[in-house]
C-alpha cells in the first residue's frame, strides 16, 4: 500500500488574509481532485491573520470545504484538523495516518500571510498558499522521510511578536530578523542533512532527477543545485515572487513542476525544506517504475 | 560540479533520523505512556482574588459557578518555554529514557512565550528550542497546534508513529503561560456573560509525557478525533490589542453545549475501537474547564451508556483551566496520589476550540507505582 500525491495547487495573492487564502487554495485543490471526502486537514504555516493562536487555523479551512470535510451518513466522523509548523512534518503525519487507516485522504494546506505584516521589518513574508492532497493508492509513494536539527543556528532567523513602544504608541509588532549568514547556514546544514539522507537511502545526488525545495531564503534552490551538481532544470524555482515564499514555497514549486511536465517525467523526486532553527527536512518520492535499490 | 564539503562538515554529523515508510506496517506495534511530568508555578490565586482584580467590580460568583477554588500564576521568569522545560524535568525524572534517546519531540502548546510576556515566538518553533535545551538534537522535532486539544493531538500523532514501527519513543510537551489573559480580561469584564469572563478561569502549567513502544499488550488501545468545524468561532485567542499578553473571547454557554452534545459519539467511537464498554473504564479525565461542566458531561455520557462506573476526575478546582496541559496535569496528579492501579482503563477526552472532540483510551500498567514510590 502506498500514499500518493493526488493533487496539488498553489495561489500567490496580495489580497485577503491567510485564512481566506488557505480556504480558496484548499477548495481549488479538492475541486481539481474531483471533490471526494477528505478525513484529515493539516495546516502548515507560521504567520497568520491577527496572529491568532487559538483555535488552530486548519478548522477554518475544514469548515470552508463544506461537505467534502464534513459529517454525513457516509462519513459520520467527518474530518479531523490541526496545525503543524513544518510542511514536510505535516506531509509525513498525513502519509502515516493514511497508512494506518485513520484516513483515506488527507489535505495539507501551507500558508503564510499576515494581515498587517506588510510593515514587518526584516524578512517580510509574502502571501502564498499551497495545498497538497494525499490519498491511498498503489504505485507512486513516499519512500522515506528525514530530519536534521542544527540548533547552533537558532538565532540566525527569528520571528517574534513583541509588545513595544514606538513613537509613543505601544502595540504588538512582528519582528522578523534574518541574519546575513542565514543563507550560508541553510546551505551548509542542508548539505549535511542530505548527505546523511542519501547515505541511508543508498543513493547519490545524480540519481535524483527532480528536486522540490524551499524557496526561501532567497538563493537557496540555486545554491543547492550548485552544491549537489543539479541543473536549473532539476531544482524547481518559483519565479516572480517579490517577497520571501515561506512555508508554501515547496508546494508552489511542485505545482510549477506538475504544470510544466517535469513531475510527470521524473521517476524520483526529492523534497527538501529548510526552516528556522535550523531544521532540514527531506523526503523521497518514487514512482513504481523506479524502486529504490 | 558539486562543491566538496569543508573539513568542518566532514567531521561526523550523524544527528538526524531517516524514517522509512515501508517499515511502517499498519498497527504493527502498540504504544504506552511511559512517564508523565507536570509543573505548577508556586503562586496561588483564588477565584475571589481574580474577581477582585476586575476594574468594573462585576457581580460574579466565580468559584460558585465554576467550582474553581484556586489556580496557579507564573512567576516573572516563568513562561511557556520555562513551564515546558520544568515539566520535562519531572517527566524525565520518572523515566528510563535520557533526552538524547528520544525519536520525536512535539511541542503542543497554544502559547509560545519565550522571554516573558512581551515576546510571543513564531520562529524558530518551540520544539526546536526545547530539543536543543534538553539535548534531544537527534529527535524529529515539530510543533502541533490544536487549541486545548494540543497535547492529546500530539499523543495521537506520536502513537501513530510508534504503532507503525517508525519510531520507538517520543515526547509530547506543552507549557501554557495564560494567566495574563485573566489580567487583560480584568480591565473589561463587567459581568458573568462578558466574552472574556472565561479567561478568569485560566491557570498556568506545564505538562509532558513520554510515549514508547510496548510489547506486552498493555498501553494505548486507541486514539481518535473529530473536528466539528462549524463551531470554529466559539472561542478565539490572540494578542491583546491594548496590552502585552493575550486575550480570549469565548461563547461559553455555546461551546460547552456543543462539546457536551458531541462527546457521547466520541466516547462511543473510542469504546468501539478499543472493543470495550463504558463499564470497562475506571477513570475518565476530560478537559478541565469547570467542575459543573465535568459533572454535566459525566451525567450525559453515563445516562446514554447506562453506566456510572467510571470516575470522572476533577482537578480544575485546584489549578483552573490549564488549556492543552489540563488532562496531563490531572493524570500526573492521579499518578502521584496512587489513584490508578495496574490493569485499570483510563479514557482521556478533549473538548477544545475548533471544535475538537476526541481522546485516548489506555490501560494503566505499573507506571503509577513508580510515581507513588518516588514522590
Amino acid at each position: 500500500m502506498s500514499v500518493k500525491i493526488e493533487a496539488c495547487c498553489s495561489m500567490h495573492e496580495s489580497d485577503g488574509g491567510s485564512r481566506a487564502l488557505a480556504s480558496r487554495c484548499a477548495q481549488s485543490c479538492m475541486s481539481d481532485a474531483g471533490g471526494e471526502h477528505v478525513e484529515l486537514v493539516i495546516y502548515a504555516g507560521t504567520y497568520r491573520d491577527d496572529n491568532v493562536v487559538e483555535p488552530a487555523q486548519a478548522p477554518y479551512a475544514q469548515r470552508d470545504l463544506g461537505a467534502v470535510a464534513g459529517v454525513s451518513d457516509e462519513h459520520p466522523r467527518g474530518a479531523f484538523s490541526f496545525d503543524v509548523d513544518n510542511l514536510l512534518a505535516g506531509i509525513e503525519i498525513a502519509d502515516g495516518m493514511i497508512r494506518s487507516n485513520q484516513a483515506q485522504r488527507a489535505l495539507v494546506v501551507a500558508v503564510d500571510r499576515g494581515v498587517g505584516h506588510d510593515e514587518a521589518p526584516g524578512a517580510p513574508v509574502g502571501g502564498l498558499a499551497g495545498a497538497l492532497l494525499l490519498s491511498r493508492g498503489d504505485g507512486a509513494r513516499f519512500v522515506a522521510f528525514h530530519s536534521d536539527l542544527f540548533p547552533e543556528h537558532k538565532h540566525l532567523r527569528e520571528g517574534v511578536l513583541r509588545w513595544t513602544t514606538q513613537g509613543g504608541a505601544a502595540a504588538h509588532r512582528m519582528q522578523i530578523q534574518q541574519d546575513k549568514r542565514y543563507l550560508e547556514a541553510c546551505i551548509s546544514s542542508t548539505r549535511i542533512a542530505l548527505r546523511n539522507f542519501f547515505g541511508e537511502l543508498g543513493l547519490s545526488p545524480r540519481q535524483i532527477p527532480l528536486v522540490i525545495a524551499s524557496q526561501s531564503p532567497r538563493g537557496l534552490p540555486g545554491a543547492l543545485g550548485e552544491c549537489f551538481g543539479w541543473s536549473a532544470e532539476q531544482v524547481v524555482q518559483v519565479q516572480g515572487a517579490d517577497r520571501e515564499l515561506h512555508t508554501a514555497g515547496p508546494v508552489a514549486a511542485l505545482d510549477v513542476a506538475w504544470r510544466d511536465g517535469r513531475l510527470g517525467r521524473a521517476e524520483r523526486v526529492l523534497f527538501v525544506t529548510v526552516s528556522s532553527g535550523i531544521t532540514v527536512s527531506a523526503a523521497l518520492y518514487e514512482k513504481p517504475a523506479c524502486p529504490m535499490q | 560540479m558539486a562543491l566538496p564539503l569543508p573539513s568542518t562538515e566532514q567531521a561526523s554529523h550523524k544527528r538526524g533520523r531517516t524514517r522509512f515508510t515501508q517499515n511502517g506496517g499498519s498497527n504493527a506495534f502498540r504504544a504506552r505512556i511511559e512517564s508523565v511530568g507536570a509543573f505548577l508555578p508556586e503562586r496561588r490565586m483564588s477565584s475571589r482574588q481574580v474577581v477582585d482584580m476586575c476594574h468594573n467590580k462585576p457581580d460574579i460568583d466565580l468559584e460558585g459557578v465554576t467550582g474553581i477554588v484556586e489556580r496557579r500564576y507564573a512567576a516573572e521568569h516563568e513562561d511557556s518555554l520555562v513551564l515546558s522545560l520544568e515539566a520535562i524535568k519531572d517527566c524525565l525524572g520518572h523515566s528510563r529514557y535520557k533526552a538524547e534517546e528520544l525519536d520525536i519531540v512535539v511541542f503542543c502548546g497554544i502559547t509560545k512565550y519565550d522571554g516573558g510576556i512581551e515576546n510571543l515566538r513564531f520562529e524558530p518553533p518551540l520544539s526546536v528550542l526545547i530539543s536543543d535545551r534538553i539535548g534531544a538534537t537527534k529527535a524529529f522535532s515539530f510543533d502541533i497546534g490544536n487549541a486545548c486539544a494540543g497535547m492529546l493531538t500530539g499523543l495521537h500523532v506520536v502513537n501513530d508513529f510508534i504503532r507503525r514501527g517508525v519510531a520507538r519513543c517520543g515526547l509530547v510537551v506543552s507549557g501554557e503561560f495564560i494567566s495574563h489573559l485573566a489580567r487583560n480580561a480584568a480591565r473589561r469584564v463587567d459581568g458573568p456573560f462578558h466574552l472574556e469572563t472565561a479567561s478568569l478561569t485560566l491557570g498556568d502549567a506545564g505538562a509532558a509525557a513520554i510515549v514508547e513502544r510496548c510489547d506486552d499488550g498493555s498501553g494505548i488501545a486507541t486514539t481518535a478525533f473529530s473536528t466539528l468545524a462549524e463551531h470554529v468561532e466559539l472561542c478565539t485567542g490572540s494578542p491583546c490589542p491594548d496590552g502585552p499578553g493575550g486575550h480570549m473571547h469565548t461563547l461559553s454557554r455555546e461551546i460547552h453545549q456543543a462539546g457536551t452534545l458531541g462527546t457521547p459519539a466520541v466516547v462511543q467511537h473510542l469504546l468501539n475501537e478499543a472493543e470495550l464498554t463504558l463499564d470497562d473504564v475506571e477513570h475518565v479525565i476530560m478537559h478541565q474547564t469547570a467542575v459543573r461542566a465535568i459533572d454535566r458531561c459525566s451525567k450525559v455520557v453515563g445516562g446514554m451508556f447506562g453506566s456510572e462506573r467510571p470516575s470522572w476526575f476533577v482537578n480544575v478546582d485546584r489549578v483552573g483551566n490549564t488549556a492543552s496541559t489540563s488532562q496531563f496535569v490531572a493524570l500526573r496528579r492521579c499518578l502521584g496520589e496512587g489513584r490508578m492501579k495496574p490493569g485499570e482503563r483510563v479514557m482521556m477526552l478533549a473538548q477544545a476550540s475548533g471544535l475538537v472532540l476526541g481522546g485516548a483510551v489506555f490501560t494503566m500498567d505499573h507506571l503509577g507505582e513508580r510515581y507513588v514510590s518516588q514522590d
